[in-house]
């Protein structure tokens, strides 16, 4: 089980006031969480709750004010660690202009692994297969700025995959996408989850965008509220209003109707769920 | 008569180079005061470029934009008119915050209409209390507040010049569920209480569905729908053909429909959704 662990975070606080350190508020305090190789983890929390911090704390942009954070067993405090984490662990953030940094997609792509030095001929090979696994191949000789938003997404996580990392953090990589372009880049990270053994962690308050998690933390004033299965932290929605949040629509309309008698299934998460159990029961 | 009333708008960019787009092409539609309209399209849809015709940030290449039955773009005046009576609340509009304290920053807007001092104070607290900007925040750096708290001071410099017509481009955009909530119910109050015109831009299918008295749904430069929410989130082909979607509780009831045909159409919201839902499963069982 040890070796299986990704990212671990032990006792994890920062505060963005290092001169005041005793008085100044933690915008995350006493962290402790993990990801294993291959895991799913969705991050869910209102906006200031902390999980933007812990996105940076996860690839050494951010050291912990206190406690530790390690990747594949390395210290993230530990300067002479800081390339090699960034390798393993890449952040894709909320929005996609701030992140394209060429005009011409496939050299956007090469941009990380020309950083690290490596062969042309590899790069070439990195590249190509990054978008394809966007979907992104066509677009390889067209200008970054006349992508669409989803689209600048896509080749922001190509730019992340041609690194070969180990892990992609998502924050909040839809919330400023329409629904089409949303489904693009959370189906990207699925597949590179479960196709291509990725592991992810997306932080959101999109609360549909995480009925697909392995595991989901729920994030609260810099805290972690709950941790648990998509079926368990969305049977609790006190607990998620309290913290600001809710649960996707599918969860409450079949909550309403197990209220109104009828008898559906306990573990609706989803709409295809709602819909299956309610034939169900009409069928019985 | 209609408050406003967009005739046959055409608008494109980079005219002259192989980048030649139309944005807008020959859009027409009316709106009634205190209305509630979504607008809402897929990314590129024209649905910003639609919004700066409004009140004159951008003139239309052909066609016209009447306020109150007056041409806006007619001489200078005009322009100042709508200007003044449309308000426009951009996307991320927090970025837009500029001045020294929250009230200096909502206060701007007022000042520029020319208000005596009274007035702009009144203003200020007024625009405030109806964005739901605490009192004790106004006197301090709007860079000094949460992400919510600045889009509300943000929100409230717009609101502070009474507009008639109040237009916002995804004002809950990357807000969580509790901020989305109290905004959408912000803004519904300054409706209610103003006779105020709402035109918002949204990619929330739920929150349009719930909310809105009219649609218009925008594809590539043209309106390709306008209409009551019954109107347009019956066709859901068309919409998810757009890269749109419908509701969840639409899209729900829809799919259980093609199984259990008595299941009636039309659904929008969880609430109609759970009682078609409970209905069907109580008429099963009186069987």
């Amino acid at each position: 089980m040890k070796d299986n662990k990704l990212i671990e975070f032990q006792n994890v606080s920062y505060t963005y006031d290092e001169e005041n350190e005793a008085s100044s508020e933690f915008a995350v305090s006493d962290i402790s969480l993990t990801v294993c190789k291959g895991e799913f983890v969705v991050i869910l929390g209102h906006n200031g709750s902390g999980k933007s911090t812990l996105a940076k704390l996860s690839n050494s942009i951010f050291v912990p004010t206190s406690g530790k954070v390690y990747v594949n067993g390395m210290d993230t405090a530990d300067e002479k660690n800081e390339f090699a984490i960034r390798e393993k662990v890449g952040v894709v953030f909320q929005n996609p202009d701030n992140q394209i940094v060429a005009s011409i997609v496939e050299e956007d792509v090469a941009f990380g692994p020309e950083n690290l030095g490596i062969a042309p001929k590899i790069i070439r090979e990195r590249v190509d297969s990054a978008l394809k696994a966007v979907g992104m191949e066509e677009y390889r000789f067209h200008e970054t700025h006349r992508l669409s938003g989803g689209q600048k997404q896509r080749v922001a996580i190509a730019g992340m995959i041609a690194m070969l990392p180990e892990c992609i953090v998502f924050d909040e990589p839809t919330a400023m996408l329409d629904p089409k372009g949303r489904r693009e880049v959370l189906e990207t990270a699925r597949k590179l989850n479960s196709q291509d053994g990725i592991s992810v962690v997306l932080i959101t308050h999109f609360m549909e965008e995480a009925v697909f998690a392995d595991r989901i933390y729920v994030m609260d004033k810099g805290k972690i509220l709950a941790e648990g299965t998509p079926s368990e932290i969305f049977s609790d929605e006190k607990l998620l209003l309290s913290a600001g949040l809710d649960v996707p629509e599918a969860v409450r309309i079949a909550a309403r109707l197990r209220k109104n008698g009828v008898p559906l299934r306990e573990d609706i998460l989803t709409e295809e769920d709602l819909i299956d159990s309610f034939i169900e029961v009409m069928n019985s | 008569m209609a408050i406003l009333e967009v005739k046959n708008v055409s608008y494109g960019y980079s005219h002259g180079t192989p980048f030649e787009i139309t944005a807008l092409d020959n859009i027409s539609f009316s709106v009634e005061k205190g209305e509630l309209v979504g607008i809402i399209g897929h990314t590129g849809s024209g649905k910003s470029t639609l919004i700066k015709m409004l009140n004159s940030l951008l003139k239309p290449e052909s066609g016209k934009v009447f306020l109150h039955g007056k041409d806006i773009n007619a001489d200078k005046a005009s322009i100042k008119e709508a200007r003044s009576k449309v308000g426009l609340c951009f996307q991320y509009p927090e970025y837009q915050l500029f001045e020294e304290t929250c009230a200096k920053d909502i206060a701007f807007g007022p000042k520029n209409m020319g208000l005596s001092k009274e007035e702009i104070k009144d203003r200020v607290f007024k625009a405030a209390e109806f964005a739901g900007l605490p009192r004790e925040l106004l006197g301090k750096s709007p860079f000094d507040l949460s992400g919510g708290q600045k889009r509300r001071c943000a929100i409230a410099g717009v609101i502070a010049m009474f507009p008639e017509i109040l237009i916002l481009d995804e004002p809950t955009a990357g807000l969580d569920p509790k901020g989305r909530k109290e905004l959408t119910e912000m803004l519904e109050n300054y409706r209610r209480s103003t006779g105020a015109t709402v035109m918002i831009v949204s990619h929330s299918m739920d929150d349009i569905a719930k909310n809105a008295d009219k649609i218009l749904v925008l594809n590539k430069g043209r309106l390709a729908m306008d209409g009551a929410v019954r109107d347009v989130f019956s066709n859901p082909d068309k919409l998810i053909e757009m890269g749109l979607s419908v509701p969840v509780s639409t899209s729900i009831v829809n799919a259980l429909r093609k199984r259990i045909p008595q299941i009636p159409p039309d659904v929008f919201t969880a609430d109609d959704a759970v009682k078609v839902l409970t209905d069907c499963y109580k008429g099963r069982a009186s069987e």
